[in-house]
């Protein structure tokens, strides 16, 4: 992983910004290093020779006086790395989640469709928030520790050359070969510690595994008997990871002794030099002070590296997510905002099919179905048969890979649907999923999802119709009452009525409902099971259920069924 | 009684370093030799310093000999006693991980975390603040205790140097090393929590945002929803900005106070030296020293901003660790497991707390041996906590529950088990084998045994086509089986085990309808002859069981055959999917 990743730079305005403060202030606090250390030298050089203390109050009033300028450019330094911090999160995940909702992304990221390398909606979060967070440390400690670690070596090997070339080539030889034997070990234990991670994160996860677990090994009466497991792994993790920490402390042992070692050499032999007299106290002096500095900001780069590659790493992740599948959108027909006329009238499917990527069996294909306006289509099928499919199809989050789907306005033409604005096209669809989403919002704002202009009375009559008014009004401010994250604060019933009632405010010709009571228990199901019936009025339908005899009877609807991997549609009733 | 109301008393860090203690020696062991690194990075120009100083009035070169030898180890030691100190400090404390586990597990088992911890996050946090112990252990005690075992020798050996000097050193140690961090700890605090606000916001309207995506898109309002996501992140962006000018005031404090502390050094020393009250070679060494000094205190800002979090997850593991036992212990034992198998049921109550309503509030039931009796209702009405009380994971408040005319809970919860057992809610894959699973229930079944049992399952046929058969390796959390080969397998390990009752506690949630009739229909053929409790909220395939009550709001509001409440008025025919 580099330290300092171009596309970082070239993306966020603010990581420049950064950079060029960490360098401005990098050579300013080398500069205060020098002289601090020149300063330091000369007044107890001076001291020493018995200069009195009027002589040197000059000298002890500018330590005095880099003190304060020290602190005041640390206190700026890490303010404003965290200030460009926040400007750099904030660009990251504005271009994130443009990427992710403007592509075809989000509706895959939900179910995984296609094939499973891309994240999850969950890990998708994480990094937008979590993740990027580690980027603080990045800014704050390491980057500002990286440009140090380039201009003080250099400036303290310069000075020092000045002042004695003999300890100049000690240090100019000694701070290389620290990056070089960190590199060096670095290769030599990969392979190695990379072989032991995986074993560790395996025995990590047992704990885990069998706490999860516990319910089961109890019933199974093997719970007392895991104890003596979870110890024995417990002790085999342990083991592991002493042989790994046992190599991967070595690169900080290496650079450790290297750095303290080449500050001993450097005072010895300038020790022996002054003893010889063929060197002065004052320099003397300034070399031994000066020494460390030269490696201390590798030491600081090293220490921080590894918690400073987390930002790095959850940046690299976002630019991943961002250069997949760009530009795959865009041949969809601008929108009009106005419902598409032909969501009134007749549907015709012909052949139509969908392959996803990297599967070897089509999710649904050679389907043929005529639905025509104010019909009820019951589609059933065995699981796989690829009935949810066949509803993102006419919802436009998916187009078929075969075949055609074409519409008709009521008094129109044919038309391909690809040639229908989605949006407008979604206007006129009303849609109950099996498992509808509930926002972190109002209860009131929920319902009018499709339909945010609607008036309150309006959404309360879409609830009554749904069934959903009475426990509405039961919630402590009712309509107005918050339904936190994800709407845990209904059950799945609850939220099945709700989303009803979406339905119903969105007032759209063509119904779609996919198992609308499949998760509820039987109480909730009957309610779901009257609002479908009053939503249905009027309307053409679509609904994916199981054959409980209900749709039929109660629905009227005529029955459809898709074989396994929909190899050709027959159809019944 | 007395030294567990102690121990609550104190802290949780406290507690928490307080499990460290079977392993003291090797904590002091390495605290020891951090304290000898740190040490000797300060001990290394404090004595070159006093080799430069003296070289410098031209002494015998034998004067200068043991310094020279003594910063020549003092370069090599540092190196090797730092990662020694890694090496030992980082064994003792995944030593203390490994026993906190087995504490944490054992006290997860005696105190059904069926109830509070059904949640997989909340599970994975458990776990998660377990580990925290090896976090405060390495990074929370060990660095402190460093600083303060070589700050001390430090201000001691300036301190003999020169008094006012090793003062000043002191106090500016405690200054940079505590009042600092903790200053800058406290300050951040609100920070923290005002961004952890704003960014629980952003967290919640993004997961709304790509949860929530299909139904957005549907209805037309993935715009809206953007904006506010946006909203939300200009909101945390705003904050971290102002936040910045809170935060930074730390690293400028302990620059200032390290310069402040070099300087006095400095001033103190001349003027000293002007006075004759300090010799020449010594006010080197006492500025070169407080220069390096600071070294010693580097790591605390970061252990002082670590501890509050570990100290939540300190609270979070006593949580655990303090949780009483959900089952009295038994007073007798030898529950016979060939005897006489009926389960009966006397006005059980059960409630979740002294301020809670009753989950189950005077329920009667029998198993008869050998029939298949259903408990439905609605979510919530009490189905779940009925299947709980037979396999023990918790006890009755109130009404018996026997079988074969003995009080279940006079006996260890294991024996009953041996009785009573099943497929119990959300039944867990582990990460292994599928034969492994199965074994689980009964580790001396034979190949023969596991066939058998996965065919009454009606899971040999996909088993048997597996590449690896048995022997495939199910991943973590069972990933690769789909949801019904789940309950499938649960099913098989339950039969396996051949309890003379099975508790099957809601087998067909979470599957698809497809999949759950399959499942239904081959699980009532399987367990055919076993006494059997199935417990469900789905009413599909009940014309098979013998008997159903209905329970509802934690009591048994209907019982019948299938064909006896589709007859009668009330809940059942009510809801009744073939006849809404």
């Amino acid at each position: 992983m580099k330290p300092l990743d171009p596309r970082l730079v070239r993306t966020a305005s603010a990581v420049r910004v950064h950079l060029a403060v960490s360098v401005l202030s990098g050579v300013v606090i080398t500069g205060l290093i020098l002289v601090q250390a020149w300063l330091l030298a000369h007044v107890i050089t001076g001291a020493f020779a018995g200069t009195g203390f009027d002589a040197l109050a000059w000298a002890i009033t500018a330590v005095g006086g880099i003190a304060v300028a020290r602190a005041l450019l640390a206190y700026l330094a890490e303010a404003s790395a965290l200030h460009s911090a926040a400007r750099t999160k904030s660009i990251l995940r504005r271009r994130l989640i443009a990427h992710v909702t403007g592509t075809g992304t989000v509706w895959t990221a939900e179910r995984g469709a296609d094939g499973g390398d891309s994240p999850k909606a969950g890990e998708l979060v994480t990094l937008a928030t979590r993740g990027l967070d580690a980027l603080d440390d990045y800014f704050a400690r390491y980057l500002p520790q990286l440009v140090l670690s380039a201009i003080v070596p250099v400036a303290v090997l310069v000075v020092v050359f000045w002042a004695d070339w003999i300890s100049g080539i000690v240090i100019l030889v000694t701070v290389p070969l620290i990056p070089v034997f960190m590199a060096l070990i670095g290769m030599h234990t990969q392979s190695r510690t990379e072989r032991q991670w995986r074993l560790l994160s395996r025995l990590g996860g047992h704990f885990l595994d069998v706490v999860e677990g516990l319910p089961t090994l109890a019933v199974f009466r093997r719970a007392k008997a895991q104890a003596a497991l979870i110890r024995r792994v417990g002790e085999e993790h342990r083991q592991a990871t002493m042989g790994t920490l046992r190599i991967a402390f070595l690169s900080a042992f290496a650079l450790e002794l290297l750095a303290t070692l080449a500050v001993a050499l450097v005072a010895v032999e300038v020790g022996l030099r002054l003893l010889g007299g063929h060197m002065d106290y004052q320099t003397a002096l300034l070399v031994l002070i000066l020494a460390p500095e030269a490696y201390l900001p590798l030491r600081e780069v090293g220490a921080r590296f590894h918690a400073s590659m987390e930002g790095v790493a959850a940046a690299d992740q976002v630019f991943t997510e961002l250069e997949r599948r760009e530009g795959e959108d865009g041949k969809d027909p601008a929108p009009t905002g106005l419902r598409a006329p032909a969501s009134d009238g007749d549907l015709r499917l012909t052949g139509v099919g969908v392959r996803y990527p990297g599967r070897d069996l089509p999710a649904l294909s050679g389907v043929d179905l005529r639905v025509d306006s104010g019909e009820r289509v019951l589609l059933t099928g065995p699981s796989g048969s690829g009935k949810t499919t066949l509803l993102s199809l006419l919802l436009r989050m998916n187009a078929p890979t075969e075949g055609r789907i074409e519409v008709r306005a009521p008094d129109g033409a044919w038309e391909d649907l690809a040639a229908v604005p989605a949006d407008d096209w979604r206007l006129g669809i009303a849609w109950v999923p099996q498992h509808p989403y509930l926002f972190d919002v109002s209860v009131a704002d929920n319902i009018r999802l499709g339909a945010p202009d609607t008036p309150l009375e309006r959404v309360r009559e879409a609830a009554r119709l749904a069934e959903a008014d009475g426990f509405v009004s039961a919630l402590p401010d009712g309509y107005d009452t918050r339904l936190g994250e994800r709407g845990t604060r209904l059950s799945a019933g609850q939220r099945q009525r709700i989303a009803l009632a979406r339905a119903f405010c969105r007032d759209a010709p063509l119904v779609l409902l996919d198992e609308p009571t499949a998760h509820l228990d039987p109480e909730n199901a009957a309610a779901v099971r009257t609002a479908v019936g009053r939503l249905l009025e009027g309307r053409t339908a679509i609904i994916v259920a199981h054959d409980t005899g209900w749709a039929r009877a109660v629905l009227g609807a005529r029955v459809v069924e898709l074989p396994l991997h929909g190899r050709e549609g027959v159809i019944t009733g | 009684m007395n030294t567990i109301e102690t121990e609550h008393r104190r802290g949780p860090l406290l507690r928490m370093i307080a499990l460290a203690r079977p392993r003291t020696g090797r904590f002091a062991l390495g605290v020891l030799l951090g304290a000898f690194a740190t040490g000797s990075g300060v001990a290394l120009l404090g004595v070159a310093a006093w080799m430069l100083a003296t070289a410098a009035s031209h002494p015998p070169l034998t004067a200068l000999g043991i310094s020279v030898v003594a910063t020549r180890a003092l370069g090599v030691g540092k190196g090797v006693s730092r990662y020694l100190e890694r090496l030992v400090t980082h064994d003792a404390a995944f030593r203390t991980l490994a026993e906190v586990r087995v504490r944490v597990y054992g006290r997860l088992a005696a105190t059904e975390p069926f109830g509070r911890f059904r949640s997989g996050d909340l599970l994975s946090r458990v776990v998660n603040d377990t580990e925290a112990t090896l976090d405060l252990l390495v990074r929370g005690l060990t660095p402190p205790l460093i600083s303060l075992v070589t700050g001390g020798a430090t201000v001691l050996v300036i301190t003999a140097v020169y008094a006012p000097g090793g003062l000043l050193l002191a106090l500016g140690l405690l200054l940079a090393g505590l009042a600092v961090p903790m200053a800058a700890a406290a300050l951040g605090r609100a920070p923290g929590r005002r961004q952890a606000v704003a960014r629980g916001r952003l967290s919640t309207s993004l997961v709304d945002t790509l949860h929530g995506a299909p139904d957005l898109i549907a209805y037309g309002a993935m715009d809206r929803q953007v904006a506010r996501v946006y909203e939300a992140d200009d909101e945390l962006t705003r904050m971290a900005r102002r936040d910045a000018a809170i935060l930074g005031l730390g690293a400028g404090a302990t620059a200032l106070i390290t310069g402040a502390t070099v300087w006095g050094a400095l001033f103190l020393g001349v003027v000293a030296v002007e006075d004759g009250d300090l010799d020449a070679v010594s006010l080197a060494v006492l500025v070169l020293v407080t220069l390096a000094a600071f070294e010693i205190v580097a790591p605390l800002p970061a252990v002082a901003a670590r501890l509050g979090a570990i100290r939540e997850s300190g609270v979070r593991l006593f949580g655990v660790l303090d949780t009483p036992e959900s089952v009295a212990p038994a007073t007798r034992t030898g529950l016979d497991p060939e005897g006489d198998s009926t389960v009966r049921v006397r006005d059980l109550r059960v409630r979740y707390g002294p301020d809670e309503p009753w989950a189950l509030d005077g329920v009667d039931l029998d198993i008869p041996a050998g029939e298949t009796i259903a408990v439905v209702g609605p979510s919530g009405a009490g189905k779940s906590t009925l299947a709980s009380v037979l396999l023990r994971f918790r006890d009755p408040d109130g009404g018996r529950v026997e079988i074969g005319g003995t009080d279940i809970t006079e006996y260890p919860a294991d024996e009953v088990r041996a009785v009573v057992s099943g497929v119990p809610q959300d039944p867990h894959v582990f990460a292994s084998t599928l034969r492994e699973n199965l074994r689980l229930a009964r580790p001396d079944s034979t190949e023969d045994d596991l066939w058998a049992a996965l065919r009454r399952a009606r899971l040999a046929d996909e088993v048997a086509a597996m590449p690896d058969g048995l022997d495939t390796r199910v991943g973590t959390h069972g990933l690769g089986l789909s949801g019904g080969m789940v309950q499938r397998l649960a099913l098989a390990r339950a039969l396996l085990a051949a309890p003379r009752v099975l508790v099957l506690d809601e087998p067909t949630a979470h599957l698809d309808p497809d999949t759950r009739d399959a499942v239904v229909d081959d699980l009532l053929s399987a367990t055919e002859g076993y006494s059997t409790l199935l417990v469900t909220h789905d009413l599909t395939g009940l014309d098979r069981v013998d008997r159903v009550h209905v329970v509802r709001d934690g009591r048994v509001i209907q019982s019948g055959t299938h064909t006896e409440l589709l007859a009668r008025e009330g809940w059942y025919r009510d809801v009744h999917p073939d006849l809404g």
